[in-house]
């Protein structure tokens, strides 16, 4: 009788569960409407990453002993031509060994050539190249935007003008990457000051020094020019991020080494900077993340789609002004170059595996930066 | 307590010295040497460093707008030059009539199409022999020109005769080599009706073909004769579009006359300005060259070359250039008065009652339509014509009006250059706007769910994962465009069950849906971030107020967090949006770059027509560019527009976040 009374308490007949109404229904579809936005971009991003992933892969590894390609990071893109043979025999190499190749096999009659501009051989100069431009932007950038970072939040105060300032910087940190580009094209490849023997028409002023002149003509689409614009692409972004780290160093840490009889200068070195640094740090690796993924700017002022020397090479044989002044090949552009053959099945891996390597290096960096700043936020908590 | 004077410091430090503490102190601090009340010490030495620094960087982004400015301003009195050169020579009444002559043209167009839909709905087989014939004449040209040469060289004689029955099995075998598919593929493109084409039809336009090559490049006898023998049968269609095509033909002769004229009066003054241009250029260089101080041979050589580019500036008189061009003016009100009824009679003439495919039936009643609205524009550039003189002065207004409102961008043509940024401009906010549809239902209900539902863990993994793709290169995604998400694209707008979304089947296989898909990708994380520290920034005490009256947490997010954080989320589509219409690399590889206004005619199609950016054309532009020449200005008044638009879209969403942290 009693077990009657009081029937077992499976969930089905939880007298405290409520039914599931029309309100509770609406409730979930919302949510789960906006769970399938969230994911839907989530499969957008796995998509990506995994054709580039499969698709490039094959490109940088091989199945032999050392199982990497490593002919693709030690050679220089070159034209890759592709023909066949009465036989109907397909062959694609470099244009050098097609040369070769012809000596060799006189016989051999070559119908139905094609020639893919930088698509055979390995992307070691555009890497270089990479390196290079984000080395000098990095240098140049870093230098100017501490420093202009410790003086904006460390000497002057929060007057109108600093804050107008400021605003100012924020703003043109989101100012379009090829508004930038035409700014560094006009001023740094046809205005800057450079050594030459024989003076431009387009020179806007020069003076004689030594057994050449000074002139105010530009360096070209040059590594230099290439360095400066992204430097100033990427100097708002640096000011901005490394001021807010040096403000996020409490008061107190100041006040302190004040009361100790320390100087403005002594404060910054001994309480502020080395507190400041990770995030000075992870604001470097931001910037770089920017710069290393920018087309347009390295498009107008510094790149060349085929070059025949490596930049180190010039450096080596040319002096270092040339070095600086020479054009160099970029990854970004290399890739935009190779855009151009979109249906070409011979392109593909070059295509891929460039892509891979090039999104490979600034997810690097861009995790890097991540990794760091979340640390930042773990252990600063004062 | 911060010490503000250095007497206080110094005072202090006398204090300090004395006790023992401070002997041992971390800070040793020397007296500055003070010149002329500057701080000379390290510590001055050091603040100097720092502010020349800062105040460097400050220089050089007030040097960007500077330079900016200063680029583009010169372009408003260059094109002014350009357009007055145009007016003066008469390339703008040419490009009048030429409206009217491409009128015509359009409406032909149409008409033509119908009828190739009719001929092939009727005369399929005997056109595919056509086609076919032409692709094998096409393949034979390419794979035996050198023997097709040498045999053409041969003397009549038995010798060639000889050749004749080697040339015909080889292209017979060339010919037969060529897998079918590969052959019929392009016929089947031409004739899309067509499902199968022969073994017959395929073995007849070989044997064309043969022929092609041994009657020295004539087309074969046969083949003109099913090309007749189809005329005839299409008969009174066939006359009534050709009696459409010759009703302009006095127009046309007129517009080239005029075109002829002003061209070349506009080549002249082009020539003239290029020429006074090297001149002041050469001037200046030398002035330069005095002043460094260069040797008498140099000096010498610099001034020839000025004397060389003098001597080809030649006097134009525009005003006696014009008068033939006003002469055949005369004609035009009578010329395009008779077009306009012989296109009508023509219309007429076709049979519409014996026409069978509903494409033609369509084409015919377009045509009609679109006649009745030529009128109108007929009438207008009448209007527009009586009143033109070739010397009326142009403003600087009317040159920042053409660069503002001017529907046409081309550059680099034999003719004038056209600077009108509006096809685009209109591309860009094209782009955009689609990009956003997609971008913001996506990134900010992403953030609600982020922010308000998942757990803790779950949220842990999709920040980042989110946060991330904003570090993919606009370069790679272009490129991930063009492989593989094009024809992804193309092939789902031809699935048959999808056909009642706007804009499906696509048409181009680059186009605005595409380039706007991959930048809502992009500015998704952009939007993500900011919507999401938005929805952060919203007092607990709001969403705990709405769950003690007893609505739902789903309830709670849409009516009182987000209306609370609604600023910040406008903010943050704003900078998503400021993003986007910045872009460079995406657009260049996906936008199709068609330096045309979109037709938005087309309703939402439109969305699948190639379009030309702001951002684009500077980046496809710049090679062509001289320093200092129009189109070098040119492009930095389309930078100076973007960059005015981006300013614009980050100060304001400036003053809404500042205002939302206050």
């Amino acid at each position: 009788m009693r077990e009657s009374i009081n029937p077992p308490l499976t969930p089905s007949c939880n007298p405290f569960q409520k039914k599931k109404g029309w309100f509770q229904r609406k409730e979930m579809l919302g949510i789960n409407l906006l769970r399938l936005a969230t994911y839907i971009i989530i499969a957008c991003a796995l998509f990506i990453f995994s054709d580039i992933f499969i698709k490039g892969v094959p490109t940088l590894v091989k199945s032999e002993a050392p199982f990497i390609n490593t002919e693709f990071f030690t050679e220089s893109p070159q034209i890759l031509t592709v023909w066949h043979d009465s036989a109907g025999n397909e062959y694609s190499m470099t244009q050098e060994k097609h040369d070769i190749w012809v000596i060799e096999n006189p016989t051999i009659e070559v119908i139905d050539i094609h020639n893919y501009t930088a698509s055979g051989g390995g992307i070691l100069g555009p890497l270089l190249g990479t390196a290079l431009l984000v080395t000098i932007c990095m240098a140049i950038a870093l230098f100017i935007g501490v420093s202009a970072a410790i003086y904006l939040s460390e000497y002057c105060g929060t007057g109108k003008l600093m804050s107008l300032i400021r605003l100012a910087i924020l703003n043109l940190a989101g100012v379009p990457s090829i508004v930038y580009a035409l700014f560094g094209w006009g001023v740094f490849c046809y205005m800057a000051p450079n050594y030459v023997t024989e003076i431009s028409d387009r020179s806007l002023f020069a003076f004689s020094i030594g057994g050449g002149y000074i002139s105010f003509e530009g360096w070209e689409q040059s590594l230099l020019a290439g360095g400066c614009t992204l430097a100033i692409m990427v100097l708002p972004v640096i000011i901005t991020a490394c001021e807010e780290s040096l403000r996020a160093v409490p008061k107190g840490f100041r006040e302190a080494a004040f009361a100790l009889g320390a100087t403005r200068w002594q404060t910054i070195r001994t309480a502020v900077l080395p507190y400041a640094l990770p995030g000075v740090l992870t604001a470097s690796v931001l910037g770089i993340t920017r710069v290393a993924g920018e087309t347009a700017p390295i498009m107008l002022t510094a790149a060349a789609s085929d070059k025949s020397k490596l930049p180190t090479e010039v450096l080596a044989d040319e002096g270092f002004w040339s070095f600086l002044t020479q054009s160099v090949q970029a990854l970004p552009f290399h890739i935009y170059t190779l855009a151009k053959f979109p249906d070409s099945e011979y392109v593909k891996p070059m295509q891929y595996g460039s892509i891979l390597v090039f999104l490979l290096l600034v997810m690097g960096f861009s995790l890097i930066s991540m990794v760091l700043r979340s640390r930042i936020r773990k252990r600063n908590k004062w | 307590m911060v010490p503000n004077t250095d007497k206080h410091k110094s005072a202090k430090l006398k204090q300090t010295a004395s006790s023992e503490v401070a002997s041992k102190s971390l800070f040793k601090r020397k007296r500055g040497l003070r010149i002329m009340g500057l701080n000379f010490g390290t510590d001055g030495l050091v603040k100097g460093f720092f502010g020349g620094n800062a105040y460097l960087a400050i220089l050089f982004l007030l040097f960007i707008c500077l330079f900016l400015w200063k680029s583009a301003i010169g372009f408003v009195p260059h094109y002014r030059t350009e357009l007055k050169d145009a007016r003066r020579s008469g390339i703008e009444l040419s490009n009048i009539i030429a409206d009217e002559t491409k009128g015509h043209q359009g409406i032909y167009n149409i008409l033509s199409t119908g009828f190739v839909h009719e001929k092939r709905h009727s005369f399929g087989q005997q056109e595919a022999v056509i086609y076919v014939y032409e692709e094998l004449e096409a393949l034979a040209d390419d794979a035996l020109e050198d023997e097709i040469d040498a045999y053409l060289n041969l003397d009549d004689g038995p010798e060639k005769a000889a050749a004749a029955v080697g040339l015909k099995a080889k292209i017979d075998a060339a010919s037969r080599a060529i897998p079918a598919a590969e052959l019929l593929d392009p016929v089947k493109l031409r004739i899309e009706s067509l499902e199968n084409i022969s073994e017959e039809v395929l073995a007849q336009a070989i044997g064309y073909a043969q022929q092609y090559a041994l009657d020295d490049y004539t087309t074969p006898a046969a083949i003109a004769a099913i090309n007749k023998d189809i005329n005839s049968q299409m008969g009174d269609y066939g006359k009534a579009l050709n009696h459409c095509k010759a009703s302009a033909k006095d127009l046309n002769t007129l517009h080239e006359a005029i075109e002829q004229n002003a061209l070349a009066t506009f080549d002249l003054l082009k020539k003239n300005r290029e020429a006074e241009e090297s001149v002041k250029t050469l001037t200046t260089g030398l002035e330069k060259i005095q002043k460094v101080g260069t040797s008498a041979e140099e000096v010498a050589k610099r001034k020839k070359q000025i004397n060389t580019a003098e001597s080809t500036i030649i006097k134009v008189d525009t005003n006696a250039r014009i008068l033939p061009v006003y002469a055949l003016l005369k004609k035009h009100d009578a010329t395009v008065g008779t077009m306009k009824e012989e296109l009508r009679a023509g219309i007429s003439m076709i049979p519409v009652e014996s026409i069978v495919t509903q494409e033609a039936k369509d084409s015919v009643t377009l045509a009609n339509k679109l006649l009745v609205e030529f009128d109108p524009i007929i009438s207008e550039n009448r209007e527009i014509l009586k009143n033109w003189r070739h010397d009326e002065e142009l403003t600087t207004f009317d040159s920042l009006k053409a660069f503002f409102f001017g529907s046409v961008w081309n550059t680099g043509s034999s003719r004038q250059s056209l600077f009108g940024i509006l096809p685009l401009f209109t591309g860009s906010l094209l782009i955009s706007a689609v990009a956003m549809c997609f971008a913001i239902p996506l990134a900010v209900g992403a953030a609600i769910y982020v922010n308000q539902f998942a757990n803790k863990r779950e949220a842990g993994i999709l920040k980042p994962t989110i946060e991330f793709i904003q570090a993919i290169p606009s370069v790679v995604l272009g490129l991930f465009g063009v492989l593989v998400v094009a024809g992804l694209l193309k092939d789902i707008s031809q699935v048959a069950w999808l056909q009642w979304i706007p804009g499906f089947p696509i048409a181009d296989r680059l186009n605005v849906l595409l380039a706007g898909i991959l930048l809502a990708f992009m500015a998704s994380p952009t939007i993500f971030t900011l919507a999401e520290d938005a929805l952060n920034n919203v007092p607990k005490a709001h969403a705990e107020a709405s769950l003690a009256m007893g609505a739902n947490k789903l309830q709670t997010t849409l009516k009182v967090i987000v209306p609370a954080s609604l600023s910040g989320i406008i903010a943050a589509v704003m900078l998503g949006f400021g993003r986007v219409i910045g872009e460079t690399m995406v657009v260049l590889l996906v936008a199709g770059n068609m330096a045309k206004m979109p037709d938005f005619t087309a309703g939402f199609d439109v969305i699948g027509q190639s379009v030309h950016t702001m951002t684009g054309i500077i980046a496809s532009e710049n090679g062509e560019a001289v320093p200092g020449s129009i189109l070098w200005e040119g492009l930095f008044m389309v930078g100076l527009v973007l960059f005015m638009i981006s300013l614009t879209i980050n100060s304001l969403c400036q003053r809404i976040i500042n205002r939302n942290k206050a």
